[in-house]
């Protein structure tokens, strides 16, 4: 139904099981990045990834950093960001070209699946 | 004498009175002295400020009052005058008669006789002691105001993050909860349901030990922390403590070594806040040990106090890092890239109630990645101690 995969990238494991349990739910691939290092390598994999959906504040590589090295790569560059951070301000902040929504955690379920419905 | 030379002769002396008048009642010391330093004339303000009467001054040498290591300034001084030019606003220290240091700010203007050889110098010195002092107090105020506004800057950022923490910390447990939740009304069954309640529940109690300590922490800030107090047998609470935390580690495959000594007696304490003290300190063990590293818990009794160690192969703290380890709100990593959660809250808490309870906490660690060891003291039930020493004697 959908071809191409969406990757999420979020630390914490219950946020990042539940995005993932709510898309599959909806039919879509996931694919699952602790942070910004993994997503990254997944990323690069050869793997096609309509969407991505960034957490901010994580270990190891933080969405921040993960955005600067996405913009840096030219084959990656074009993925849109959909940005979801508990930081409510920071999430507001990241908003630049290439990242299509921000939103707060919790995150609203209808709008999330409205976003990722435009993109994949 | 004509009438004439009279009338000018009495126009000059008028002059002259004036003069000295306006001399004697100026508040600044207005001195003469010869270009060889000797002093020829010494007002009032003179006397008030270097505390010589003219008498004990008029024909003796300026040096007097003046500090032997600025001696050279007098050579100066009278170089200049020679060249007739003036000294404006010098400022310097004199001499008074008691030996006190007085700062001054000095004027001094040749003296020329009718043929325009300069012949003397007039000399007027300001005490500007207060002045000095003054302005030291009020560059002492500036640098304190500073330095309060510095603080506040600091403090105020560390609310900024702290509340930035407290919501993300908040957030986080109920974007699993909620997520979940949309998933079981999807319909999941099976696995998917079980790990969506599992998850539900975990969230829901984090969250409630989030909010707890929060309440804590501010009933710390506030003083309204009590204790309700009874005997409290150590060793019970510890295996309660260790019952709780014992899956988390076991999920981790972290090895538990308890010694509880069996004949550690009875404290007087509040058994709940002992029990998070004892839990806090695990909990922190068990987030900071990776996976297959082991957490050493041995409780031993000393001669007035109960003595908990716990000791783990974790991630260990900094040199840095150590002496803020018990402060509230204090984290060892940055809120973007931190790897652990938590509000900061957890050894603030122990601290607090481990004091309240007479005793005392410290932490010790080799350094980054060499684990680390908190200790806590509790002093024994005193009529318990005295007891068993009497009984012993």
């Amino acid at each position: 139904m959908h071809n191409d995969k969406i990757l999420i990238v979020e630390d914490d494991p219950d946020v990042r099981g539940a995005l993932a349990a709510v898309l599959e739910a909806e039919g879509y691939d996931v694919v699952e990045a602790e942070n910004g290092r993994r997503a990254l390598e997944q990323l690069r994999s050869g793997t096609e990834f309509c969407l991505i959906l960034l957490d901010l504040f994580m270990p190891e590589m933080n969405g921040w950093a993960f955005r600067t090295e996405q913009m840096q790569d030219s084959r990656l560059a074009a993925i849109p960001v959909v940005v979801i951070s508990a930081d409510s301000v920071a999430a507001k902040r990241a908003v630049s070209p290439g990242i299509v929504a921000a939103m707060t955690k919790p995150v609203e379920f209808g709008s999330l699946l409205s976003v990722v419905g435009q993109h994949c | 004498m004509d009438a004439r030379r009279r009338v000018a002769s009495d126009k000059s002396d008028l002059a002259a009175r004036y003069l000295a008048a306006i001399i004697e009642s100026s508040d600044d010391a207005i001195v003469g002295k010869t270009l060889d330093s000797i002093v020829t004339s010494w007002n009032r303000g003179a006397e008030r400020i270097f505390g010589y009467t003219a008498d004990e001054m008029i024909g003796q040498s300026i040096y007097r009052i003046i500090p032997r290591d600025r001696w050279d300034e007098e050579t100066t001084i009278v170089e200049t005058l020679r060249r007739g030019e003036r000294v404006d606003h010098f400022e310097s220290v004199r001499l008074r008669k008691d030996g006190q240091q007085i700062d001054v700010s000095l004027t001094i203007s040749p003296i020329r006789d009718a043929r325009g050889r300069i012949v003397g110098a007039s000399k007027i010195a300001r005490d500007v002691t207060e002045r000095k002092l003054l302005d030291a107090e009020r560059e002492r105020l500036l640098k304190e105001a500073q330095r309060a506004r510095a603080d506040a800057e600091a403090a105020n950022r560390a609310k900024d993050e702290f509340l930035s923490v407290v919501s993300h910390e908040l957030r986080t447990p109920l974007a699993a909860m909620l997520g979940w939740v949309g998933v079981l009304k999807k319909g999941a069954t099976g696995d998917r349901a079980a790990r969506a309640l599992d998850t539900i529940e975990r969230s829901g109690r984090a969250q409630a030990k989030l909010i707890e300590d929060l309440l804590d922490a501010s009933r710390m800030i506030t003083g309204k922390l009590r204790l309700d107090l009874r005997l409290v047998d150590l060793p019970t609470v510890l295996r309660q403590a260790i019952d709780v935390i014992r899956p988390t580690a076991e999920v981790k495959g972290i090895r538990l070594e308890v010694e509880l000594d069996p004949s550690a007696g009875p404290v007087v304490g509040d058994v709940d806040r002992l029990q998070q003290i004892a839990w806090n300190l695990l909990s922190n063990a068990v987030k900071f040990t990776p996976a297959r590293g082991s957490i050493r818990i041995v409780l031993e009794r000393g001669d007035t106090e109960m003595r908990l160690t716990v000791s783990d192969t974790g991630r260990g703290i900094t040199a840095a890092f150590l002496p803020f380890i018990f402060e509230r709100f204090r984290q060892a990593e940055s809120a973007e890239s931190r790897r652990s959660g938590g509000l900061g809250l957890g050894l603030a808490i122990v601290r607090h109630l481990v004091e309240m309870h007479g005793g005392s906490v410290a932490a010790a660690s080799e350094g980054e990645g060499r684990g680390a060891t908190f200790t806590v003291t509790i002093p024994l039930a005193p009529g318990i101690a005295e007891g068993e020493a009497n009984a012993q004697r």
